[in-house]
């Protein structure tokens, strides 16, 4: 399993490189000019000549890629053109706010879906399985900012229940998990409904097998039959698949950021792409790109541990 | 055979599925006796109701299929009518079961050990966490298992065939029980191995004095183990007798065909005989006996009677208005 898991994380090298690449390749097809927008909106084109020269945007392509991925080797983004600030140290001050959120999202949700997943399941074909069902659809094609938004307008403004603007502060002060609220019910919330469905898929799968006719054979209760001869069995795909789609709910993190104002990589990255600052922009891009490997990789971990025959 | 000589009598049993056109009975009033300590082997091709009738007896018909009459009674209690969680009680402690597929019948999951013990523990919730380990390792040096202690932790993909059915067997008389279900135990395993697993249930069976249903299509099993058989065919049972009975005077035309098709050494037959067709569906039964459309011997009156099961010496019954005639010969001709 050890060796499985340093494979993985070797082959994740050159998964990283190409996402550097085009990363990289991206920002050179922005019509924008990256030394025009250090230069601001008056300076004259000497200054702007100077400055791209300054910056090495005058030297052929693969060598400022060189460049950067030297750099990028010894932990150095560069610094954003709008501020001055160093991408490194603005990435590391909004890692934290979205591994917070991502975590109040899923911790929730997953359970919930799971379990929603396994009563439709064991139902199947019954009202708790047709109105799951609906809701986990319905849940599903909800888009991450409608359902900020219903939330913040409801919730937030006409109740008044809850802050709905930016963090107020970690998780275990009481400001901070009440900012916390909000964001995370609509990111996990879109969430529940996949992790429904592939649960409910799964573990029908599982529950035709003839080990679950085994274990009712037994005499063990149907609780135990479901849960420890069912659904254990249907977490080895759920747990993919769910992987799989927390990759994917980076991108409902960018959006719930920008909704809320939460200060995370998301809300930083569309910060930077509007405002043309290139080398924030590449370095979230890298930072989500990573993330989503480690994922993966956590995914793989997990796999072998939930599913013996994976062991030998 | 008096009642006091059975452990479970099956009465009338008739277990249907719902459908659009109306219920469709798998199992079609079949009444049975399991002599105490014996074998009773119930004999079918795939489709005759046989498998449905064991997961009748364990309360385990899957939806949509219910039992909708008879009765089941093991001693004097009635299997039909307990609770959801009376028969739980039932199940593996006084009936245990053992299924065709070794391959898949045990969680891939939960070690040999997990599974065994959840087994015990299920109808002893008292026993000791070490003391269920102890008997577990008991259980599997019964079944022959050879070091118990290391295959307590292994997991089922690193078993074989013969020996997942070692371990099944394990767990089933792992509390004891008073009747073990057998559905096509040996079925998948190849010849060798199918002998061990025989013998090894004979001998535990002389050990325990437990009950046996053996359920197989094949005849061979059947009289090797079986002192009983029951032939089914489309949900009920059209010959019963004692293993003697059936095997040297088979009296209705299906089981005829049935002995028909088992090929034997000393005699010289270009072909083996066999039935044409298949048992139909529940929901395309034939008029009058079920067996007239496949049946060499049929005549006018079996597509309008349908035949009840008939007493043709003591404790042999057949359901054939053509019983007795001398069949048997017929077909040598």
């Amino acid at each position: 399993m050890g060796r499985h898991a340093v494979q993985r994380l070797l082959m994740a090298i050159p998964v990283l490189f190409g996402v550097v690449l085009v990363g990289f390749l991206l920002m050179q097809v922005v019509p924008n000019d990256p030394a025009l927008v250090r230069a601001g909106p008056s300076a004259t084109p000497d200054v702007v000549e100077a400055l791209r020269r300054d910056m090495g945007l005058d030297r052929p392509l693969y060598e400022q890629f060189g460049i950067y991925l030297w750099r990028l080797v010894q932990g150095d983004l560069g610094v954003s053109i709008i501020n001055n600030v160093p991408v490194v140290q603005e990435l590391g001050n909004t890692v934290g706010p979205t591994l917070e959120l991502m975590f109040a999202s899923l911790i929730w949700s997953i359970p919930i879906g799971i379990a929603l997943g396994t009563i439709g399941a064991y139902w199947r074909g019954k009202l708790a399985d047709r109105l799951i069902t609906a809701f986990a659809v319905a849940g599903g094609s909800i888009p991450v900012f409608f359902l900020g938004l219903v939330l913040i307008w409801y919730v937030g403004f006409r109740l008044q229940l809850l802050p709905f603007t930016g963090r107020a502060g970690p998780l275990w002060t009481e400001e901070g998990l009440k900012a916390i609220i909000l964001p995370a019910l609509t990111l996990g919330g879109v969430f529940i409904g996949p992790v429904a469905r592939m649960t409910r898929t799964a573990v029908l799968d599982v529950l035709g097998v003839e080990h679950v006719r085994t274990a009712r054979a037994k005499g063990l209760g149907e609780f135990k039959v479901v849960t420890r001869h069912a659904l254990r069995n249907a977490l080895i795909p759920v747990v993919t698949l769910v992987g799989l789609q927390i990759g994917f709910l980076l991108g409902g993190a960018v959006v719930t950021e920008t909704v809320f104002s939460w200060p995370g990589v998301g809300r930083l990255a569309v910060g930077a792409i509007l405002s043309a600052d290139f080398p924030m922009a590449q370095g979230t891009i890298i930072i989500l790109s990573l993330g989503f490997i480690i994922i993966n990789l956590v995914v793989d971990v997990l796999y072998a541990a939930l599913d013996p025959r994976m062991r030998t | 055979m008096s009642m006091s000589d059975s452990l479970l009598r099956i009465e009338d049993l008739r277990t249907v599925f719902r459908s659009s056109n109306g219920d469709i009975a798998a199992v079609d009033g079949v009444t049975l006796e399991v002599p105490r300590g014996k074998t009773l082997g119930i004999v079918g091709e795939s489709g005759c109701g046989k498998s449905m009738l064991s997961l009748s007896i364990m309360g385990l018909v899957p939806r949509p299929g219910r039992i909708a009459q008879g009765r089941v009674l093991l001693e004097e209690q009635d299997l039909a009518s307990l609770s959801p969680a009376g028969m739980r009680a039932v199940r593996g402690a006084e009936i245990a079961m053992i299924f065709q597929e070794p391959m898949t019948s045990l969680n891939p999951v939960h070690s040999i050990g997990d599974q065994l013990t959840e087994a015990m523990r299920a109808h002893d919730a008292k026993a000791s966490k070490a003391e269920l380990k102890e008997r577990a390792i008991e259980a599997l040096r019964r079944v022959r298992i050879p070091s118990p202690e290391r295959r307590f932790s292994e997991y089922p993909h690193q078993l074989s065939g013969g020996m997942r059915q070692r371990v099944m067997i394990a767990m089933a008389l792992s509390c004891k029980p008073r009747l073990l279900i057998a559905d096509e135990p040996t079925t998948a395993l190849d010849v060798t191995v199918q002998a061990q697993i025989l013998d090894l249930l004979r001998d535990l069976q002389a050990e325990t004095g437990m009950s046996v249903i053996l359920i197989t299509h094949d005849l061979g099993v059947v009289a090797e183990m079986a002192d009983e058989v029951a032939v089914m065919y489309a949900g009920r049972v059209v010959e019963r007798g004692t293993a003697k009975d059936i095997f040297e005077d088979p009296q209705h035309p299906y089981t005829i065909g049935l002995l028909g098709s088992i090929p034997r050494i000393e005699e010289d037959r270009d072909r083996l005989l066999s039935i044409d067709g298949s048992v139909p569906p529940p929901f395309a039964f034939p008029k009058g006996c079920r067996f007239n459309p496949r049946c060499p011997f049929a005549i006018r009156a079996c597509t309008e009677i349908d035949p009840p099961l008939r007493e043709l010496s003591p404790g042999h019954r057949a359901a054939c208005i053509r019983a007795p005639v001398e069949l048997a010969l017929d077909i040598a001709a």
